[in-house]
């Protein structure tokens, strides 16, 4: 990665470039870690993949171990370092983006386990053809997250932004397949309530992916972009990009 | 060189940054009106705890002042507006001129030859920098405490009295009173009440320089200079200070010069920071230390600078 597009180089103190990356570094790692849970949770529920799900919920920890290893990284830096200005908001924004990667975490956990519920009992493809879909377009959504704060870029953090609409459009669309699979045969619902945690769980994980985009909003141009809605974002990131 | 020729006024920030300040109102106040769509109307404040910036008005206009020592320029086209009774901090590497401005406040400067200052400080409708204005009136008005303590080889009560009755003829137990009320002030008074005949030099140096800070607001100034007033202390005793200083600010106007920009970050409600005798950055400290608006100072205050 090229450090000095990210800005966070050319400290007097070499060693605090190097703290400063080393965070940053493991923020992404973690992000991997956690866009590949997801997408094994979603398989294994796609593929009644049992073991697969299995996997998924065990391997969960190593998120839970990351981000508590990331906070007391941040805590130490803040009080070793009493980082200012855009030091500052790097390691806030950190600290706040592995908050919600570790409950992205919690909700790959989740489907994880559903995916062993639901992988021996009779299954309606079409169903499971909109949680494909869902995955997918959650797990862009974490990559651009994830992508925007790698190369510090707001703008493809407002994309992950307005993607969470879709994303709301689309869960509420499989939500009303499932609550209709249920009234046309009642014998369902026990396996698709199951089905809707998981739905449930994905339009968590775009909402959790907007927020580290935020951060991001916030990280590159100290405007804190949170519950103003996406027209707002979209002007503080066009504003600040006709800065720059 | 934009920054340099208007005047920087922190209280207004929208006049501070003319060029972006437009757009960051007009985002307020949608927001705000979207706040109130959706029915929460809870007005944007910009702080709620620690040291919140007054928005009071000008106490000291300083413009278009430049600062010659011999040949050297050490200050250029300097404009910037102090706030009353706040505490405006100036930062800077050193040679940038935020003590050299600080001197100009009380004319200090004009100890030395070849030292010489244009433009305009006023205060209260007066140019300070005006010969017609008498050293010890302006002294009286403005006081100043330096990096070293500088405790006057008297006693703990004379150095006190000393300045006071330059200035007034008070009785015996008016003079007593003035010099508790002061030592009072500077949070001295506990720890010297039973030696007020000791040499001050006998004190400790936190306490010497709480000497020197009782000793400053003893004529009751308006206006009080701080030097690096913690630089040559240790952690406890520069604490002390930075109390001190947060509850002076509630009826003195005050500037201080620091190196410790966790210092500026503490104390004051206003930050300016200086480099190669000009004003970079002007504004309030959350503003300064969270999001600056110029490189130069992100570069300073992040710890990239040379």
């Amino acid at each position: 990665m090229d450090l000095e597009k990210t800005g966070i180089d050319k400290h007097t103190s070499k060693q605090f470039d190097v703290e400063l990356e080393d965070i940053r570094e493991s923020v992404l790692t973690m992000g991997g870690l956690v866009e590949q849970q997801i997408a094994n949770g979603v398989r294994a529920l796609v593929e009644g993949d049992g073991a697969l799900g299995e996997e998924v919920a065990r391997s969960d920890y190593v998120i839970n171990r990351m981000e508590v290893e990331i906070d007391e990284d941040c805590t130490r830096i803040l009080a070793r370092r009493q980082p200012q200005a855009g030091d500052l908001r790097l390691v806030l924004a950190i600290a706040k983006t592995i908050t919600d990667l570790e409950r992205i975490g919690d909700e790959a956990e989740k489907i994880g386990r559903m995916a062993v519920q639901l992988a021996g009992q009779e299954r309606p493809a079409s169903a499971f053809h909109q949680i494909d879909a869902l995955g997918k377009h959650v797990r862009q959504m974490i990559r651009d997250a994830l992508d925007s704060f790698a190369r510090m870029d707001p703008e493809t953090a407002l994309k992950v932004a307005q993607a969470d609409i879709e994303v709301d459009r689309e869960y509420e669309g499989a939500m009303r397949q499932c609550i209709t699979f249920m009234m046309e045969d009642p014998r369902t619902i026990r396996h698709m309530l199951d089905v809707m945690w998981a739905v449930k769980a994905l339009e968590r994980i775009g909402d959790h992916s907007t927020n580290i985009g935020e951060y991001v909003v916030y990280l590159v141009g100290g405007k804190d972009v949170r519950h103003i809605g996406v027209e707002e974002m979209e002007k503080h990131v066009s504003q600040h990009h006709s800065k720059a | 060189m934009n920054s340099t020729t208007q005047s920087l006024s922190p209280a207004g920030a929208t006049t501070a940054n003319r060029d972006t300040g437009q757009s960051a109102t007009s985002g307020l106040a949608s927001t705000l009106a979207r706040d109130e769509a959706s029915d929460r109307s809870e007005p944007m404040k910009k702080s709620t705890s620690g040291v919140v910036a007054k928005d009071n008005p000008t106490k000291i206009a300083v413009s278009d002042l430049n600062f010659h020592y011999g040949n050297f320029q050490a200050l250029k086209d300097i404009s910037l507006d102090i706030v009353d009774n706040e505490v405006t901090a100036f930062i800077g590497p050193s040679g940038c001129g935020k003590s050299t401005l600080l001197r100009c406040f009380n004319r200090i400067f004009e100890l030395y030859p070849g030292h010489r200052a244009s433009g305009s400080i006023e205060m209260d409708g007066m140019n300070l920098l005006d010969k017609s204005v008498d050293l010890n009136v302006l002294r009286s008005k403005i006081g100043m405490v330096f990096q070293k303590p500088t405790p006057f080889p008297m006693s703990i009560y004379d150095n006190i009295a000393f300045g006071v009755r330059l200035y007034e003829k008070l009785k015996r137990h008016e003079m007593d009173a003035r010099v508790e009320w002061s030592l009072r002030k500077a949070a001295l008074w506990d720890e010297v009440k039973d030696k007020l005949r000791q040499n001050g030099s006998a004190l400790s140096g936190g306490q010497q320089q709480r000497l020197c800070i009782a000793r400053a607001v003893a004529v009751q100034p308006e206006v009080l200079l701080l030097d690096e007033p913690a630089s040559a202390l240790d952690p406890v005793a520069t604490l002390k200070i930075e109390e001190l200083v947060h509850e002076l600010r509630e009826e003195y106007t005050i500037v201080v010069v620091t190196h410790n920009m966790q210092q500026a970050a503490r104390v004051a409600g206003y930050t300016a920071f200086f480099h190669l005798g000009e004003v970079v950055e002007y504004s309030d400290t959350d503003t300064l230390f969270t999001n600056p608006r110029e490189k130069r100072t992100e570069d300073y205050i992040t710890g990239r600078y040379g």
